[in-house]
């Protein structure tokens, strides 16, 4: 006994003396695959330690680092290992099964071989290369929640430093440990509406996290919140609905203030060196009677440009005066740097759930150019120079008018992508119509607010969805690709510098198609629907895809 | 602090062999895991409150519940027994013996070993513990509470809260006891020579991955490894029992009590896993 006992604590010793060694990567050695341009030196595999620096990379290699993959919101993977030429070779390479009957909307965070997911109020961190889980953090669902906080979807997380922060169903920002998943801190942000909830991920600028919240369809007073990384305390709080006497409150008579929505559930994107924070709202509420709320509804369905520092609004651009069709403002402004009309310009381009994208300048906000893109539209004639639509006054009321894009959106919260070496903005679409109802009802806490109904209309009208590749040089479509299959998915795209793009088409598969022309090279069967955009990352020479679908995460690799 | 901590905490150099000695030679039998009780329990009442007792969204968490846990050993059989109104069905297909192996084992995922009434008042000044935790104690190294401290080692946030002073006190003096394969650690040696240790975070015939004490994940192929040790033996320090006084212990177990009552309880997971697999 004593002799085994020693034998074990001379063994131990040993151990704890030499802890802190530190090896090189001893899994993966070269594979003879094609070489890529890996940022991430193998010191660095397995040590999660973001700095200002990597979120401030321009390029997304091995690493990404957030949801989008960077700043810009482009969800471009400078990996270039997968091309046209061998996707035909690529394969599962492991899937992680999340325990939890709920479809999964997160896009996965990789640093340095390590993953960090979401799925409802739970977080996880996997190791990257096999998808083994590395540890688990489980929080509850919240009951009594409404509509989408009510389906505990959730986008997924922001790392800094060893941190990993998350939202929950209810409106609470978590800091985790991001090296044990332990809770560091946990801060209510919304509290004074039951109808706050969240669903995305949060953004981190500088030391601050920004969230948002949901509860957009259901009379919340939207805001963006900036809490400080470290302690969790709130540095400052912007409100998409101006108070009374606020410029633009004119729009909110009594209280209405207080339930007019503009919800900011998306993340948004952010310019280094412009020092600007690009953030979309929501659509105002009551979503589909715009009798009580007479006006513009400031600052419902816009794009806003915001001082990250302060909260400070810088301008503001609306799509969608007066919505009364569920036309949130939310899709990604992407960040992109190109010639427009020949000379170089800072844009920001973004397709809206209104059926057009549109082409801004992000310095100022000035409206440069928009493109139709569902043809079915029907609730404008147009936009005007200024960037107005030039509306068809097409209104709710208790027996129903047919407007097309549909409830759901031209587009919608699901990823764009932008490919700096096509030049070309990448998005899904939805050609279909709604029959929008109204009648006017007060607000009720524990309710939504839509009041009234969204329904399919009668007739023979089109449901068809699109992937579209948009040439910011041309300003046309390179093409535009019919998607076949038995559903709609609210799958995001994403591009890489192999020359690809990556989606969940409608068959419930994860597909990837050659970035100039469109051509479907390769699908998986998932066999599950994906309502989640993708990702790319890098760890030791090999590049994979990552996918949410059902309730699993996917990855994908050459062999 | 940052590379000697480890060492030192754990193993005081020059005590060591002592240590070791005194350790194995007094250890009591480690506590056996009750094979019939978890199978019981597994088969019977995992589906509603989880393998783990945690609880799910068919039933509550009886292991955490400060309410069940209070309840005494003769209500809990007539629970089992009779059922609860709310959804708790009746057991009198268990005969006496199985009845009490699984309030037994119910004990045990409560962690009351029954040598202290549960909610009694701790003797200890939490006030102190608090400082001998982040202290003299060097507890905060390797756990966290409340978002303080290391992360090698559990979050002992509300571990108090469910726990009577008795086991908690077992658990700081005899870590040995109760190793928990979660917190498990392992030494390989590459086929270089070079040797990393850590805590070993996920394994499988193929692979292993340890965390080293800064925190970074080493992730290997076996096949890549000339060996891989485990250490059959906690991470904890095994002499607290020596290098804290009989005051100062109850002091860290009064402030672990206290911060364990205080710890918003978690709603309980709902999407449980349908059987235990612990
Ligand atoms: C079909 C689901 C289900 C199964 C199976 C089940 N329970 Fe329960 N149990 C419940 C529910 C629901 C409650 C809560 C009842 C209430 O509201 O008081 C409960 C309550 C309890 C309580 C607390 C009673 C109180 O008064 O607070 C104990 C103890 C308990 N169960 C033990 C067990 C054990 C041990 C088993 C297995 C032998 C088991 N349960 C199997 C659903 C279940
Ligand atoms: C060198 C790291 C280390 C230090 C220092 C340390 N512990 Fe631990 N402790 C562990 C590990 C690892 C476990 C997990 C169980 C096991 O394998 O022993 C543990 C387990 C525990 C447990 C049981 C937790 C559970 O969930 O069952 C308690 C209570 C505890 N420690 C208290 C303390 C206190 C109090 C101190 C300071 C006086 C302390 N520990 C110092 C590593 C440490």
């Amino acid at each position: 006994m004593a002799r085994y006992g020693k034998q074990i604590c001379g063994y131990a010793a040993t151990i704890l003396l030499v802890a802190g060694a530190i090896a090189a990567h001893a899994r993966t050695g070269p594979d003879g695959l094609q070489d890529h341009s890996a940022a991430i030196s193998s010191s660095e595999l397995g040590l999660v330690d973001v700095q200002q620096s990597d979120l401030l990379q321009k390029q997304a290699m091995d690493n990404w680092i957030s949801y989008n993959g960077d700043y810009t919101g482009r969800r471009f993977s400078s990996l270039n290992q997968i091309t046209p030429a061998n996707v035909s070779h690529l394969a599962a390479k492991w899937i992680f099964h999340t325990q939890n009957p709920g479809v999964l909307e997160v896009t996965p965070v990789v640093v340095n071989g390590v993953m960090f997911i979401t799925g409802s109020n739970d977080a996880y961190a996997l190791d990257a290369e096999t998808g083994r889980l590395l540890w688990h953090h489980e929080r509850g669902i919240s009951n009594g929640l409404v509509d989408d906080a009510s389906g505990h979807i959730n986008r997924g997380v922001a790392v800094l430093g060893a941190r990993v922060y998350m939202e929950t169903d209810n409106a609470h920002l978590l800091c985790l440990d991001a090296r044990s998943g332990n809770l560091i801190w946990d801060r209510a942000y919304a509290t004074d509406n039951k109808n706050y909830g969240a669903t995305s991920a949060p953004l981190i600028v500088k030391n601050l996290v920004l969230v948002g919240t949901s509860g957009g369809d259901d009379g919340v007073r939207g805001f963006l919140a900036a809490f400080d990384a470290q302690t969790g305390n709130e540095v400052w709080r912007f409100w998409t609905i101006p108070a009374p006497g606020e410029f633009g409150s004119e729009s909110w008579p009594g209280d209405m203030y207080k339930h007019g929505c503009a919800a900011t559930w998306m993340l948004g994107t952010y310019d280094p060196e412009m020092n600007t924070l690009y953030w979309g709202t929501g659509n105002p509420c009551p979503d589909f009677d715009g009798r009580v709320r007479p006006g513009d509804d400031l600052y419902t369905s816009s794009l806003l440009a915001l001082n990250p520092d302060t909260g400070k609004l810088k301008w503001y651009f609306q799509f969608s005066p007066h919505n009364m069709y569920d036309y949130d403002a939310v899709q990604t402004p992407v960040l992109v740097d190109a010639k427009f009309k020949g000379a170089p310009r800072k844009l920001v381009v973004t397709a809206n759930r209104n059926g057009f994208l549109y082409i801004l300048d992000r310095t100022n906000g000035k409206y440069l150019y928009s493109k139709q893109f569902i043809q079915s539209l029907n609730w404008a004639k147009g936009i005007d120079k200024n960037g107005r639509p030039i509306s068809n006054n097409l209104v709710p009321d208790e027996t129903g008018v047919t407007v097309c894009p549909s409830y759901g959106g031209g587009t919608n919260w699901y990823s764009p992508s932008y490919d700096p070496e096509t030049n070309t903005f990448y998005f899904r679409s939805l050609d279909a119509c709604t029959l929008f109802r109204a009648k006017t009802q007060p607000f009720e806490e524990g309710e939504t607010y839509y009041a009234t109904g969204a329904r399919r209309p009668p007739g023979n009208l089109p449901s068809t969805g699109y992937i579209n590749a948009f040439d910011l040089s041309t300003l046309d479509f390179t093409w535009r690709d019919r998607q076949i299959g038995e559903r709609h998915a609210s799958a995001g795209v994403m591009s890489t510098a192999g020359g690809l793009i990556a989606f969940g088409n409608d068959a419930e598969e994860f597909e990837v198609d050659d970035a100039r022309t469109g051509k479907p090279l390769w699908a998986f069967n998932l066999g599950q629907a994906v309502h989640a955009s993708p990702m790319s990352y890098g760890i030791g020479g090999k590049q994979y895809f990552a996918v949410a679908a059902g309730d699993n995460v996917i990855a994908f690799a050459l062999p | 602090m940052k590379n000697n901590w480890f060492m030192r905490a754990a193993f005081p150099v020059f005590g060591l062999p002592v240590l070791c000695l005194l350790l194995f030679a007094t250890m009591p039998a480690s506590a056996q895991v009750d094979d019939q009780g978890a199978a019981i329990f597994s088969r019977n009442c995992a589906v509603c409150h989880g393998g783990d007792g945690k609880g799910s969204d068919r039933g509550p968490a009886i292991a955490t519940e400060p309410s069940v846990i209070a309840m005494s050993d003769a209500d809990l059989l007539s629970v089992l027994h009779n059922g609860a109104a709310g959804g708790m069905p009746a057991f009198p297909q268990f005969n006496n013996q199985q009845a009490q192996t699984v309030v037994k084992y119910l004990r045990q995922l409560q962690g009351v070993t029954g040598a202290g009434p549960y909610g009694s008042q701790p003797v200890g000044d939490a006030g102190v513990g608090k400082a001998i935790f982040f202290g003299k104690g060097g507890c905060s190294q390797c756990h966290m509470i409340n978002g303080q401290g290391g992360f090698l080692a559990p979050d002992l946030t509300s571990y108090g809260r469910s726990r009577d002073a008795a086991a908690i006190l077992q658990a700081i003096v005899n870590p040995d006891t109760k190793l928990q394969p979660a917190w498990r650690g392992a030494e390989v040696q590459t086929r270089s020579g070079e040797k990393i240790s850590g805590v070993v975070r996920t394994e499988d015939n193929l692979q292993i991955v340890l965390q080293s004490q800064d925190g970074r994940y080493h992730f290997f192929d076996r096949s890549n490894l000339a060996a891989v040790n485990y250490v059959n033996h906690s991470l904890m320090p095994v002499d607290y029992a020596t290098r804290l006084n009989t005051k100062e212990l109850d002091d860290l177990v009064a402030y672990l009590v206290v911060i364990g009552r205080n710890a918003t309880p978690e709603p309980p997971p709902t999407h449980r896993q349908r059987l235990g697999h612990d």
